[in-house]
């Protein structure tokens, strides 16, 4: 692609599962330093969408790139090197390990570093170490969990493993983050925490594509939302745009709760 | 009204430290009563210390006038006490089908039918996905599938986990108007949600847990004047 690319394109997108088209010739651009909601009934594709384009899921059809470079062809250790990480709907957290090794285990799995590179290239490997502890230990004091750093993950609340997810995600200092439901199951208040954080991190140049069903929280922070229906678009466009669409209406809001998402 | 269930000075947890405390309160029959409180605050652990999932550390369990602390879970489930617990639960390898008749094994052949058919009337998707593995189900599918499993035993007590979490606002809907007719068919609800806001609105009451405690207990309206809960644990502005 040119260096005119746009920052993230998504070019036919498809995925069967048992003989069921999960997405369907899905195509997409995201700007950078942007927020965009990806919202749709239950079982419209929008999770398989995250999971195929980080490699969680194998891909039918379909290539992506990111700032012009091709990442359809990578695995998924090297998409994330690339610069483009996730979330997932259930947090996954080392339970016994302090907050500190979740985020170090993290960002081994981001960047790569191996077991064989701590014992042949020693220095190196110490080296990428002591950043990813400088960026571990920036990370939990914006996510609020400087306090805990050293204590087992298994004494977070949910809402605090959403925080560690998220915090995670960010380890590699991301380009881009897809976001699987970020306060699905959380308490109200620290929704409008997680909100506060993610607008902060868009600040700071990451982009950012989400799924979720909280629709109050979409129409707060997104700028575009892309709603799938059956693996395909059904409307793109602005918040308020969208959830006055009649189709989105019926297919997703439904007309009772139209007034609440507002 | 009637009480359904008590929890009379119960405390609960995982091992030998409690983390729902010394708690009582009481449900009523053929209501919808909603747990809130911060994540943490123990609204999970109460769920299950009513199905027996976690361990009993003191304080009385009463069903229907029966001491029911000491029963193990199956027992309970005799008794007409069903749960349906957080997150995708599903048996992932089997499909819709065969998810759902697992969950009616305890019923003969025609009963089982029967029960299968009324859900599948009542939630769609589920005819739609029948032979679909339910590991290819969305979370939200997956949500739907366990919450018909439960139902087809028809229990007296549902304690239902978070039933709106990863479902679309239409699909939530959905569920929460279920959730009420099962109340007016008969059906005792408790359940704990995040989704605060639609939860009120279907429940008769709600119940306000914070560090393993009730702090609160009233019906919605009570709930919604109050300040500090509203800012504490509703997301509201101080």
């Amino acid at each position: 692609m040119s260096a005119a690319a746009p920052f993230f394109r998504v070019s036919g997108l498809s995925k069967m599962f048992s003989g069921v088209r999960a997405i369907d010739d899905l195509s997409f651009d995201l700007e950078r330093g942007s927020i965009t909601g990806l919202i749709g009934p239950n079982g419209s594709g929008k999770s398989t969408t995250i999971d195929c384009l980080s490699r969680f899921q194998s891909v039918d059809n379909g290539s992506w790139w990111l700032e012009g470079r091709e990442l359809s062809h990578l695995p998924r250790h090297a998409i994330a090197r690339a610069g483009m990480s996730r979330t997932f709907q259930a947090v996954r957290t080392y339970d016994s390990l302090s907050l500190m090794d979740n985020l170090g285990l993290a960002a081994q799995e981001h960047e790569g570093v191996r077991w064989w590179d701590a014992l042949v290239h020693g220095r190196a490997a110490r080296s990428a170490d002591d950043a990813a502890r400088l960026r571990t230990a920036e990370l939990l004091e914006i996510v609020g969990l400087t306090r805990l750093a050293e204590s087992p993950a298994a004494v977070l609340s949910y809402g605090q493993r959403k925080l560690l997810s998220i915090a995670a995600a960010m380890m590699a200092a991301p380009k881009l983050v897809l976001l699987d439901e970020p306060v699905a199951g959380v308490n109200p208040t620290m929704v409008l925490r997680i909100e506060a954080l993610l607008r902060l991190f868009r600040d700071r140049g990451v982009t950012l594509l989400l799924v979720e069903h909280n629709m109050g929280f979409v129409m707060r922070l997104c700028q575009r939302v892309i709603v799938l229906e059956t693996g395909r678009i059904l409307a793109d466009g602005d918040p308020s745009a969208v959830r006055d669409d009649p189709r989105v209406l019926d297919a997703y809001i439904g007309r009772s709760a139209a007034g609440r998402a507002a | 009204m009637t009480p359904a269930l008590a929890f009379e000075g119960v405390s609960a947890g995982y091992s030998d430290e409690a983390i729902v405390r010394d708690l009582s309160c009481t449900i009523e029959d053929r209501s919808v009563t909603c747990l809130i409180g911060a994540n943490g605050a123990g609204k999970s652990t109460l769920l299950k210390s009513a199905f027996g999932l976690v361990r009993h550390l003191g304080g009385r369990l009463i069903y229907r006038g029966e001491a029911i602390h000491e029963l193990l879970p199956e027992a309970r489930l005799q008794r007409g006490i069903a749960l349906v617990p957080q997150g995708r639960c599903n048996f992932q390898d089997m499909t819709v089908r065969e998810n759902l008749w697992l969950g009616a094994y305890t019923l003969a052949r025609p009963a089982a039918e029967a029960a299968i058919g009324r859900r599948v009337a009542q939630f769609p998707m589920l005819g739609r996905k029948w032979n679909q593995l339910a590991g290819n189900l969305s979370g939200g599918e997956q949500q739907i599938l366990e919450m018909s499993m439960a139902l087809l035993v028809d229990p007296t007590l549902l304690l239902l986990d978070e039933p709106s979490l990863g479902l679309s606002p239409k699909t939530m809907n959905e569920v929460f108007a279920v959730i009420r007719a099962l109340a007016a068919s008969g059906v005792t609800v408790v359940m704990v949600e995040q989704n605060v806001h639609g939860a009120l609105a279907i429940s008769d009451r709600v119940i306000v847990l914070d560090l393993g405690q009730k702090i609160f207990e009233g019906p919605p309206t009570a709930v919604m004047a109050d300040a500090h809960i509203r800012t504490a644990f509703l997301g509201a502005a101080p």
